[in-house]
């Protein structure tokens, strides 16, 4: 861990101990630090723009309400993403026996998708990275996340979707670090049987 | 988590953590030799290593966040809930104040407390002497004066007094007779040798500032 990384994480780790205390402000950093991650982690997890907010809405309230438990302040991330997943994850299995789900804002079939964070419909992008992957290939890839047990999609989107950290992601999954880096094999081993077609 | 089949030598894992580039030195070299001797681990190391680009692709893009609205929302819905978290964190600080370690050497403090009850427990010996001595001697005393008195013949004479000093005790000991109303006696024995007894009279221990019976 390099200088800048331990001061950036000593600075969080004061805030959350201000909120901790009652700072609103405090806490009000926080959420702005992490709603970005917070949404998305629900989105990969959902697919669903606005389920994904209503989770990350869910999680900082439940973060609020038991902040106080939390020891070590310097592990305010993975431990407030473990809550974001925990929700998402409940939420997808609690809307996979109401058998009702829906993914109208995947751009799996339609001609657009939502912004997962705004909600708002937009077309399909032109002026970032996915927008260059056919259609086609985006549903696959959806499709076959969605058939990954939940752990090993956990990892995969935590670490190379997301970008976190092994020891964050072995954090939220509560494993070890060995453990993440194979739950990330296997989910890839996983998704290449199910993409063959497209490599 | 499962950790089902999980074998770090897999060649396959290696190179997945290859792409990470989290892969020692020495296992980098390991994968190296099993990638020239397997054309299907090759392979397969290219797949992986596409599968890992699609993945970073499929998850890119999506980031047009207008934070504002959904801050202002998280923080509405916070503050909804301030007044409850905030007596839960005063049950907090309560149940922290309550398991306080209060820095308790037991050992000292039963130790200290028995030291200072012991001395009570065991009376000083001077008040001992005080306790028993006192009316043993104020006894022997009066014995003394009666012995004296019958000795000398007549019980209607006064057996006198005595005179007490222990230090912290000190005073007169006056024995006095009183004379029943029926002189006979009762138990058919001499008066004059035992009258103190026979005659019903007793003896009074009196303190100086009390005067004696008539």
């Amino acid at each position: 861990m390099d200088a800048e990384t331990s001061q950036l994480e000593s600075m969080e780790a004061d805030v959350v101990v201000r909120a901790q205390a009652g700072d609103a402000r405090a806490f009000e950093q926080l959420v702005r630090d992490y709603h970005r991650r917070a949404i998305s982690l629900g989105y990969r997890l959902l697919g669903n723009s606005e389920d994904a907010q209503d989770v990350a809405q869910e999680a900082f309230v439940r973060a609020y309400k038991s902040l106080a438990q939390l020891d070590d302040p310097a592990r305010f991330g993975g431990w407030f993403m473990r809550i974001v997943s925990n929700l998402a994850l409940n939420f997808r299995r609690a809307r996979k026996t109401r058998s009702a789900v829906s993914l109208d804002d995947m751009s799996a079939f339609g001609d657009e998708f939502r912004n997962p964070v705004t909600g708002q419909r937009k077309a399909a992008n032109t002026d970032d990275e996915s927008a260059a992957m056919p259609k086609e290939l985006h549903a696959a890839i959806t499709d076959a996340m969605d058939e990954l047990p939940e752990q090993q999609r956990l990892a995969l989107v935590l670490f190379s979707v997301e970008g976190m950290p092994q020891k964050e992601v072995a954090e939220v999954l509560e494993c070890s670090i060995e453990m993440v880096k194979w739950n990330v094999f296997q989910a890839r081993k996983k998704m290449q049987k199910a993409l063959t077609e497209f490599l | 988590m499962t950790d089902r089949g999980y074998n770090p030598d897999d060649p396959g894992f290696l190179a997945s953590r290859r792409l990470d580039e989290e892969l020692p030195a020495e296992a980098q070299a390991r994968l190296d030799a099993a990638l020239s001797a397997s054309p299907a681990l090759r392979e397969e190391a290219e797949q992986l290593r596409a599968v890992d680009d699609l993945v970073k692709r499929w998850g890119a893009g999506s980031e047009e966040v207008d934070s504002e609205p959904f801050v202002k929302s998280v923080v509405g819905a916070v503050e909804s809930q301030h007044d409850s978290v905030e007596l839960r964190r005063v049950d907090s600080l309560l149940a922290g104040w309550r398991d306080e370690d209060l820095g308790i050497d037991s050992d000292r403090f039963v130790e200290g407390v028995m030291g200072r009850v012991a001395p009570r427990r065991r009376a000083p010996g001077h008040q001992w002497i005080i306790r028993l001595g006192v009316p043993l001697a104020a006894a022997a005393a009066v014995m003394f004066a009666v012995t004296t008195t019958l000795q000398r013949g007549s019980i209607d004479q006064d057996p006198g007094s005595v005179s007490v000093d222990w230090g912290t005790v000190a005073g007169t000991v006056e024995v006095a007779f009183a004379r029943s109303a029926d002189p006979s006696p009762a138990d058919g024995l001499d008066n004059d040798e035992i009258g103190f007894v026979s005659v019903g009279a007793g003896p009074a221990l009196l303190l100086d500032d009390e005067a004696p019976p008539s």
